[in-house]
């Protein structure tokens, strides 16, 4: 059987099947999803969501529907996200890794690692990875003694697959 | 300096197309559905919105929100009222007299007690899939086409489209299991 006849045939039972659930998201989340502006989570409950109930996959596919033409009427780039959702994730992300820096530099001077705890043996060197610099990485400036922080895939760039 | 505020007018001239041409396309699958109606509650959500922002702080893309939001909340009431109507009020021509209904082509007892068992062998199918196919299922079977799977799952298009087919035909085997169990 044809893959369309087949959907033909289940597609109307899984639509009766999946009519008027107990619950269904408030309309202004699925404007946000259709924006492309909710939270991964929020995305995963919602997909879910679409796919076992009829009703809300029929208002949604009339969001898609309407939407490039919406967003070029608006001045907007159809399916991007807001750029405010997007700029505050990085500005939390930024935020973020200030605090624990400035925390980290300024750490009391009697705190000293609990014994038993190896501790890095580069006096300021705050985080060094196992996967850190090697030597002839290009960067002749990084001296033990000046890193500050040293990622996990600084020394291995490009070979992720 | 503060961008230049559209006049309600202007913006609703701009938009009042894409909302139209988006209610009457649900208006197609269900004729009851009043376009008009329908456009003008939207009209007067956004005006309200746009009464609220005098100074014109909210950004277009807060406007798309709304203007989506307001389109879902109208679908989803006049669909409410339909409901009702349809309970409510006899089909035209149709007798109010139930021995005068035999060649009602509405499905049986007998019919819907099948449908309700097919309905459930095939969520129980679904269920069975592993979950990123069970998903791509169920959305296919909503009606929703792949590049739209992709989009909804963050996925690339053969992605989506193995997601699918594979989890249909995994559907297809297991119905036709079940069906030779009988």
């Amino acid at each position: 059987m044809p893959m369309n006849e087949l959907r033909g045939k289940l597609m109307p039972l899984h639509r009766r099947a999946t009519a008027a659930p107990e619950s269904c998201p408030a309309a202004e989340r699925l404007a946000r999803l259709a924006a492309g502006s909710v939270w991964p989570w929020q995305r995963s409950r919602l997909v879910r969501h679409l796919g076992e109930c009829s009703d809300c996959a029929d208002d949604y596919r009339t969001l898609l529907a309407a939407r490039d033409g919406l967003s070029a009427a608006l001045g907007l780039d159809a399916g991007k996200a807001p750029a405010s959702l997007a700029s505050g994730v990085a500005t939390a992300a930024a935020l973020g890794l200030v605090v624990l820096a400035a925390a980290l530099v300024f750490e009391p001077d009697g705190h000293r690692a609990a014994p038993g705890f190896d501790t890095h043996s580069d006096a300021d060197t705050i985080f060094a990875s196992n996967f850190g610099l090697t030597e002839g990485d290009g960067r002749p400036d990084s001296a033990p003694g000046d890193v500050l922080f040293r990622s996990d895939f600084d020394g291995s760039r490009g070979g992720g697959s | 300096m503060a961008p230049e505020r559209l006049s309600f007018e202007e913006l609703w001239r701009r938009i009042a197309p894409h909302v139209r041409a988006a209610v009457t396309r649900h208006r197609s699958r269900d004729a009851a559905l009043a376009a008009d109606d329908l456009v003008q509650e939207v009209r007067i959500r956004i005006w309200q919105v746009y009464e609220r922002d005098r100074n014109a702080r909210f950004r277009a893309s807060y406007y798309y929100t709304v203007v989506n939001s307001a389109i879902v909340d109208c679908l989803r009431r006049h669909r409410g009222t339909l409901a009702h109507a349809v309970r409510d009020e006899p089909e035209p021509g149709e007798a109010d007299d139930p021995l005068e209904r035999v060649d009602n082509p509405e499905p049986g007892p007998d019919q819907r007690f099948d449908d309700e068992l097919r309905a459930r062998r095939l969520q129980a199918a679904i269920d069975a899939l592993p979950a990123d196919r069970a998903r791509a299922v169920s959305l296919f079977l909503q009606g929703f086409t792949v590049p739209e799977i992709a989009e909804l799952m963050n996925c690339d298009r053969d992605r989506a489209h193995n997601l699918a087919y594979r989890g249909m035909r995994a559907l297809k085997s297991s119905m036709q299991d079940n069906q030779g169990e009988e």
